[in-house]
């Protein structure tokens, strides 16, 4: 990953009064929010984390930006904000992954109910919530960026800091995991049908 | 990995296209998005659809402006700066976002971000008087940046006095200036700090 691109780890802790960004500053982290926000969000969405979370996670990764603005290269903004975001999420994905597993239960339940409703589009997404919740967060983030995102190998791996091939096998293997849970809810969603 | 088509494009089923065609367009609701923008202390007048804001045109200092569009005004409001820790205390204030408690949250709508606004210019069409308006505008901007950049620098050598007095031009200068909001937090960084003997 890029040098200018500094880990969670660097993220301030001195306790000093904190100084308003203005001016040159200021412009580029309106820039940079206007570019990424949605791209960090939806990411944190597909790990795992309700919308309200997300907001608040990506928020929190804007934060840590400006405080480091200066040693963040041109160019480099969304792969700072995207490991900064994935880093801050680690702990609230666990948390958000035990709830699910406990909700998991109520799935076939909840299908059954709402096959009728598939079509609807909340349902739709409370579905996708539910089909990576057990999968690595590694696996999840490349097959988010290369099939919602659209993004190419080389972007992913500039943005996740991997080679190429590793985002090749990460995709298949994600890939495989969604088209198996993907099988797996349309027989249940067939299954319920009158 | 060139081969290899997103399942949306091809490849997919059509269950499995349905499921990714669901989640691909969520976006924050107007909710978040208002949420996120206080936590960082940005206006939801923020441009943030530019197809009308003309950005950045280099000034004389070099230091970045905000060129002003045909069709658009951008309003900045204050962005204090704030540390995780800090960021709980005021965003909490602001919108009870900064906790990661439990929090029944809704799925968020895909409708688009309707509570940005781009608010309407009086500069108008591209007139000789549009275009003048718009270099003023842009010129004042420019000045009103650079004089907050001075009052930031005096608060980071921690000369209180000296960027009070700042501060006061500013004011007499810009009273009604877009970054007046900036200018406030600013103060309140200056005032917290030790005056020096310099007056």
């Amino acid at each position: 990953m890029s040098s200018s691109v500094l880990s969670v780890a660097d993220a301030p802790t001195s306790s000093s009064t904190p100084l308003p960004v203005v001016g040159e500053a200021k412009l580029r982290l309106e820039h940079m929010f206007k570019a990424h926000h949605e791209l960090i969000w939806r990411t944190l969405r597909r790990l795992g984390l309700p919308p309200d979370q997300a907001a608040d996670t990506t928020q929190q990764a804007y934060l840590i930006a400006a405080e480091r603005l200066e040693n963040i290269r041109q160019g480099s903004e969304r792969a700072f904000l995207f490991s900064t975001a994935i880093g801050l999420a680690r702990t609230s994905f666990r948390r958000a992954k035990r709830s699910q597993l406990e909700s998991d239960m109520d799935l076939h339940a909840d299908l059954g109910r709402r096959s009728e409703e598939f079509t609807d589009r909340v349902s739709a997404l409370e579905l996708m919530d539910r089909i990576f919740v057990d999968t690595d967060e590694t696996l999840v983030t490349v097959f988010v960026l290369f099939e919602l995102e659209e993004l190419s190998a080389p972007e992913i791996a500039e943005l996740v800091g991997i080679p190429v091939g590793t985002v090749a096998s990460r995709l298949r293997r994600a890939r495989a995991t969604f088209r198996a849970a993907a099988r797996r809810l349309e027989i249940l969603h067939k299954a319920g049908k009158p | 990995m060139s081969s290899l088509e997103p399942f949306l494009r091809g490849g997919g089923t059509d269950f499995e296209r349905q499921l990714l065609s669901a989640v691909r367009g969520e976006r924050p609701s107007a909710r978040q998005r208002r949420r996120m923008l206080r936590g960082l202390g940005l206006s939801s007048g923020i441009a943030l659809w530019a197809a009308t804001a003309h950005a950045v045109v280099t000034g004389a200092t070099g230091k970045l402006v905000l060129g002003l569009g045909a069709a658009a005004i951008v309003t900045f409001g204050a962005l204090p700066l704030v540390r995780e820790r800090a960021a709980a205390r005021d965003a909490a204030a602001h919108s009870a976002a900064a906790s990661s408690a439990a929090v029944s949250a809704p799925v968020a709508s895909a409708a688009p971000p309707a509570d940005i606004v781009v608010e309407p210019a009086t500069v108008g069409d591209e007139s000789a008087t549009a275009s003048a308006e718009a270099a003023n505008g842009a010129s004042e901007l420019r000045a009103q940046i650079e004089l907050l950049d001075t009052v930031k620098a005096a608060v980071n050598r921690k000369e209180g006095a000296e960027a009070l007095a700042l501060l006061a031009r500013f004011d007499e200068r810009f009273p009604s200036g877009v970054l007046r909001s900036e200018a406030r937090t600013l103060r309140r960084a200056a005032s917290r700090l030790p005056f020096d003997a310099r007056r």
